[in-house]
């Protein structure tokens, strides 16, 4: 073989290896049809301040998001947000349903270990005065995550629809309720009447898997955008 | 794979040390991710879930019926205060305060004190809140 053949072989191994690498991917296949080169260099070569592990945790809380997107999305094949469908179907999940138990505990891990990543975030951003000007939006951007984040909580502990689970419900329920003026119909409005029923199980059931992610998805895309601007706080 | 050791910048009268976003923080944070989810494997295993009795609308509260981990701290606050009215308008107004820090600390001072005085509310309540949630998880097996 000569050499120009060599080099063409060379080179043709080089391209398909590059056509399924993902390096290849994004740098040859996906560039020539998006332009992403540019972008995704810039991105990967932006500098950042040295601040160590605890900048950490707003990237373990996106990835637990998404473990909970994931995991919500295989729980849902088998859910019932009807009363007493909910907790047979939540049986069902537990004991029959092929990998069931799995996706359930580690959704229920999972998410509090989101709340308690966001928590160590907001600990951080505290503790380094990055609320302040100018973080200051972006601070309250990411307090509505943090406030949606426990609705994700409280929203999804009522879904298996049980004993325990409807009196935690049905305590803070009435606890919204007992705020002045507005109260009353806010609680009609999250039970679905005046008691904590079937309907109220459809109604958290809706606000836990469209309405929580739907904003979670609107906040966090601005939270990154304003991170990505204004860059991670620098270290004290 | 090659890590750098990053640059030095003059910010400010202070010495600002940058990285490349990638393979430094990108590492740092996958090791990061990787880490959670081992933990979330070991909370798993050590904890399986059990699915307490169907909820009953028409029975009373029992005995043994834990309250939700997350609702711990304003239980406690409910407790102390005996009126729900007063719980949780006082919850919103804490609510309200932790959204609009920036507006109440517009000083723009970083001092070790300030910060300590700003971070050790929330420690607490987040501390509070892993006490609660180490005592409303159930025996293994």
């Amino acid at each position: 073989m000569s050499s120009r053949e060599r080099s063409h072989h060379k080179g043709s191994s080089r391209s398909t290896r590059d056509l399924f690498g993902l390096r290849g991917f994004l740098f040859g296949s996906a560039d020539s049809r998006a332009s992403m080169k540019g972008a995704w260099e810039a991105t990967l070569r932006r500098p950042v301040a040295h601040s160590g592990w605890s900048s950490c945790f707003g990237g373990i809380a996106l990835f637990l998001f998404l473990i909970q997107a994931a995991t919500g999305i295989l729980l849902m094949f088998f859910y019932i947000p009807a009363d007493p469908e909910a907790y047979r179907s939540t049986l069902y999940m537990a004991g029959q349903a092929p990998f069931g138990w799995f996706f359930r505990i580690i959704h229920h891990w999972a998410g509090i270990a989101m709340m308690f990543a966001v928590s160590l975030h907001v600990l951080r951003v505290l503790f380094k005065g990055a609320y302040q000007d100018p973080r200051d939006l972006n601070w309250i951007v990411g307090s509505v995550l943090f406030f949606l984040t426990a609705g994700f909580v409280l929203t999804g502990d009522l879904l298996p629809w049980t004993r325990s689970a409807y009196w935690s419900a049905e305590w803070w329920t009435s606890l919204v309720g007992s705020f002045p003026l507005i109260g009353h119909q806010i609680m009609l409005f999250l039970r679905g009447g005046e008691n904590v029923t079937g309907s109220t199980v459809t109604r958290f059931y809706v606000f836990h898997v469209f309405v929580l992610p739907a904003l979670s998805t609107l906040f966090m895309v601005l939270h990154f955008a304003m991170v990505r601007k204004l860059g991670i706080s620098e270290p004290l | 794979m090659r890590t750098y050791k990053g640059r030095k910048r003059q910010t400010r009268g202070s010495v600002r040390r940058e990285y490349p976003f990638y393979p430094n923080q990108l590492l740092r944070i996958l090791m990061a991710i990787m880490g959670t989810l081992a933990a979330v494997a070991v909370l798993s295993a050590l904890f399986p879930l059990s699915l307490d009795l169907i909820a009953d609308p028409f029975a009373r509260p029992e005995a043994g019926t834990r309250a939700l981990w997350i609702l711990k701290p304003v239980i406690l606050l409910g407790g102390m205060l005996k009126r729900p009215g007063l719980t949780i308008v006082l919850v919103t107004f804490l609510a309200a305060l932790f959204v609009l820090l920036p507006a109440l600390d517009r000083s723009g001072q970083r001092t070790l004190k300030r910060r300590l005085l700003m971070a050790t509310p929330f420690l607490l309540w987040v501390l509070f809140l892993a006490v609660s949630l180490l005592f409303s998880v159930g025996v293994p097996g």
